[in-house]
């Protein structure tokens, strides 16, 4: 309702005095209301707008337009669009050329809030010529404009990897592994962000990514005390390792899980869950990235005396993270544990099987979390020779994983049951469940 | 064998002997005979004496022939017999005539008999031999190829034995380099595992430092503002008359912890307290920087204007000094770079780099390959040089017309304009 009697002040009257208040109330209002309605405002007021911006008039009025543009354009990709129909990129990246770097900042704002919608969107403010502006920005000493520039690059190379190629040309890269242990936490967050955005696409980037030699020092952020650093940190990790098994390698070798298996005792929550699935991918990617991984489970299992990691993998999946979180980690398990009996062992003897088992039957978790854990289960049971894991599985398991576990004991056991009498009777001992699985074993 | 057969010989010796004596004493016999009876009852007793002696002769023959021990034996008895017959026969030939008949029909008989067997053992003997030796050739022949196979059967088993002993290294080999090398695997393994304890010691090395740090500095910050808020509150302390807030006589730690900072505290200036509600944000700023960010900016990027040029001076100025109209007018100009400024200075040398940077890097051979084969070409001669109608004397005689009679004068061209000094000097370092 507001928004009505603000417009036609703004359209009538040019005298500058009035323009900052204005504005500045305008761009609040925008900002704490979602409606697409606020289009019909901004046809109207745009070019006012950009004239301010594009004029050589006081700092804090563009300041202000800008501060107008990113309300407007923050809530939806068609309010995006609108503001990109006015022709306000061309004025923002002028700004961007701006001295002040608090006008730089609003205007790098701006442009990210802009990019950030989707690809048509971000690729309009690169042919915009920003991206290059916004490296420069990167690089000068104000820490909100680094942020801000930052988080637009960010939001720029999300899309596609034609627009992270873009961003990588314009040799972003090097001056965002610069700032990798930059004190600042919120810096970081940015540029992590940035980084995993540029590295996700493909394997070329991740290399170029790490060819910065980021390296040892990213790991150092693992251990961050900001958790959305942390996490990002995490994501850039697992974007990476993704991509192929030298680059996972890479990070096994430059003593990545151990950190990450740290990373994941510190954190709680969602924060967990790159980290997860890095693991996961590094696993999945070869058999010695997985058995390296497990060593290093290991080794950090004996340094702890209690099995603290692997506990709390198991009530992680009792029941007390969300559907997502365990979903992933099943994944990650069944990754691990598909390569090698030895891999099938490493797993199996923490008792994992039967919590993946439980979330499996759990009526009440979600469809993701029951297929990937009956796809882990199935990984594993296929490798595991591990008697002593499988038995508590064959009371419990329903046919279709029934089936695994018992071709297992099929071929552990001798063919003729009499050969070697102990496991004759301790496979007597289990006669309840011995009838149904000969059953089984005869079919 | 020699020794037992020596026995024997001296018998037959013997026997032989014997045989001879006797047939001489037939001899004398008949001699007496011939002389004594010439008619037909010589004949009679005549015919016995010839067959004996017949029989002799053969016997001795026989002796000599035959030298086995059975025949001897059995010679032994006939000849006894035929020399009973004969002594009989001296006595009475015509009665024993039957009898004599008898044993050399029986003598004859066994020795065609013998002969007979004789020859039949000497044919057995040669196709025995004949067999022998055929026997001998082929079983050779057998024993030859049986060798030659188990020979070769030794030979394949042995290559075959060498080439598992290649086989077995080169698989190894080829399996540990390309495959799978359980001890590199192994060092692998404990490299990774060294390595992350290392970064896992240091990172947690590195997120104590941190901590220790980042706890410091809100110390810090903490007690700054503490000592901030008490310099701005120091209208709290208490006076020698009147006790202050802080200082309630009737709450029991008297002078309590704030008054005591109160008391440490240097009040703010008046200057300074109005610097500081000058620094507060009006409305419009606090809706406009809604982040820290913009704050800290504008704070922090406040330039320090220059001081003001009083414009009442004007023309009083002291000194050899410009006007300050002049000077206003030459602070206010708005800077015009040439394009010499604009550019950097070392711009002709930054993209020399560049370019040769990035020459280098798109560069994708050093070296240009060569064919590892030098082909034998065959000369091919120009078109010009071996044509039957010669080649232009254009481009390797001359280069110019060179008819004179066309020039129209034959001085050379002179020069009317004088030269472009920059153009003259092009090339020339001095």
């Amino acid at each position: 309702m507001i928004r009505f009697n603000y417009t036609p002040v703004l359209i009538d009257c040019h005298a500058k005095q009035f323009f900052f208040p204005t504005l500045s109330k305008l761009g609040s209002v925008y900002s704490f209301q979602n409606t697409t309605e606020a289009t019909v405002v901004d046809v109207q007021t745009n070019p006012d707008l950009l004239e301010i911006l594009t004029e050589d008039c006081v700092v804090f009025y563009k300041k202000a337009a800008a501060f107008v543009l990113r309300a407007v354009a923050k809530h939806s990709p068609q309010l995006a669009q609108a503001v990109v129909d006015c022709g306000a990129l061309d004025a923002l990246v002028i700004c961007l050329e701006e001295f002040d770097p608090g006008v730089k900042e609003a205007a790098a704002w701006a442009l990210g809030y802009i990019a950030r919608h989707n690809a048509e969107l971000s690729q309009a403010v690169v042919d915009a010529g920003a991206v290059p502006l916004l490296v420069l920005c990167i690089q000068e000493p104000e820490m909100p404009l680094k942020r801000i520039a930052a988080s637009a690059l960010s939001d720029i190379c999300k899309h596609s990897p034609e627009l992270a190629q873009t961003v990588v040309d314009a040799g972003a890269i090097a001056h965002l592994a610069q700032m990798i242990l930059n004190p600042d936490s919120k810096l970081k967050r940015h540029i992590f962000s940035a980084l995993s955005q540029i590295a996700k696409h493909s394997v070329d980037l991740a290399e170029m990514v790490v060819e910065a030699e980021i390296f040892p020092a990213v790991l150092a952020c693992l251990k961050d005390e900001d958790e959305y650093v942390k996490k990002n940190v995490a994501t850039l990790i697992r974007e990476i390792a993704k991509h192929t098994p030298e680059l996972a390698q890479l990070i096994t070798n430059a003593g990545g899980v151990g950190a990450v298996v740290d990373y994941i005792n510190d954190s709680k929550g969602n924060v967990r869950l790159p980290g997860i699935m890095m693991l996961g991918y590094v696993a999945a990617h070869s058999e010695t990235l997985a058995m390296s991984g497990v060593v290093v489970l290991a080794s950090i299992l004996s340094g702890n005396e209690d099995d603290r990691y692997m506990q709390q993998r198991i009530t992680e999946l009792a029941g007390n993270e969300e559907d997502h979180i365990q979903a992933a980690i099943a994944w990650a398990l069944g990754q691990i544990g598909r390569h090698t009996p030895e891999h099938a062992k490493a797993v199996a003897v923490t008792n994992v099987l039967q919590s993946l088992l439980r979330c499996y039957l759990n009526t009440s978790s979600s469809e993701d979390l029951q297929a990937k854990s009956k796809k882990a289960l199935t990984n594993i049971l296929q490798k595991c020779v591990h008697l002593a894991a499988l038995e508590p599985l064959l009371k419990d398991a329903p046919p279709n994983i029934l089936k695994h576990v018992v071709s297992q004991f099929a071929k552990v056991l001798p063919p003729r049951c009499g050969s070697t009498p102990t496991v004759c009777n301790k496979w007597r001992t289990k006669e309840g469940t011995g009838d149904q699985s000969r059953q089984e074993l005869d079919a | 064998m020699c020794n037992a057969r020596c026995p024997v010989a001296e018998q037959a010796l013997g026997m032989r002997r014997l045989a001879l004596v006797s047939m001489a004493a037939i001899k004398t016999e008949r001699q007496n005979g011939d002389f004594r009876n010439p008619d037909g009852v010589k004949k009679k007793s005549c015919q016995p004496i010839i067959r004996r002696e017949e029989a002799l002769i053969l016997v001795s023959v026989h002796f000599k022939l035959q030298k086995t021990a059975e025949f001897y034996g059995f010679c032994m008895s006939t000849f006894i017999q035929a020399f009973l017959l004969f002594s009989l026969t001296v006595l009475d030939a015509e009665d024993q005539r039957n009898k004599e008949f008898q044993a050399t029909l029986k003598i004859q008989c066994w020795f065609r008999g013998t002969k007979v067997r004789a020859y039949l053992r000497f044919l057995h003997y040669c196709a025995t031999t004949i067999q022998r030796h055929y026997r001998g050739h082929k079983g050779r022949e057998i024993y030859r190829r049986l060798v030659q196979e188990n020979l070769t059967k030794m030979r394949i088993d042995f290559y075959n034995k060498q080439a598992t002993i290649i086989q077995k290294f080169w698989r190894g080999y080829y399996i540990r380099k390309y495959i799978y090398n359980y001890y590199s695997r192994k060092r692998y393994l404990e490299g990774v595992l060294t390595k992350n304890k290392v970064v896992r010691k240091e990172l947690e090395e590195f997120a104590l430092k941190s901590w220790q740090e980042n706890r410091l500095k809100k110390d810090l910050e903490e007690k700054l503002v503490k000592e901030m808020k008490a310099r701005k509150t120091h209208y709290f302390v208490s006076t020698h008359q009147i006790s202050g807030v802080y200082n309630s006589p009737f709450y029991p730690p008297q002078p309590s912890a704030k008054e005591i900072e109160l008391r440490n505290a240097r009040p703010l200036s008046h200057r300074s307290r109005r610097k500081l509600r000058s620094q507060l944000p009006s409305d419009a700023a606090e809706i406009l920087n809604q982040s820290q960010s913009i704050k800290i900016v504008s704070s922090e990027y406040r330039t320090v204007p220059l001081p003001p040029i009083s414009m009442k001076s004007a023309g009083k100025v002291q000194g050899p000094f410009r006007t300050p109209d002049e000077v206003w007018q030459q602070r206010h100009k708005p800077l015009s770079p040439s394009l010499r400024v604009a550019t950097s200075y070392l711009s002709a040398e930054d993209s020399r780099t560049d370019m040769k940077a990035n020459e280098w890097v798109t560069r994708l051979i050093d070296d240009k390959f060569v064919p590892f084969t030098h082909r034998e070409r065959p000369y091919d001669p120009l078109l010009h040089t071996t044509s039957q109608y010669g080649s232009l004397p254009y481009g390797t005689q001359h280069f110019r017309e060179e008819d004179q009679e066309r020039h129209i004068t034959p001085s050379r061209f002179q020069t009317v304009v004088s030269p472009i000094p920059v153009f003259e000097q092009f090339g020339k370092t001095y």
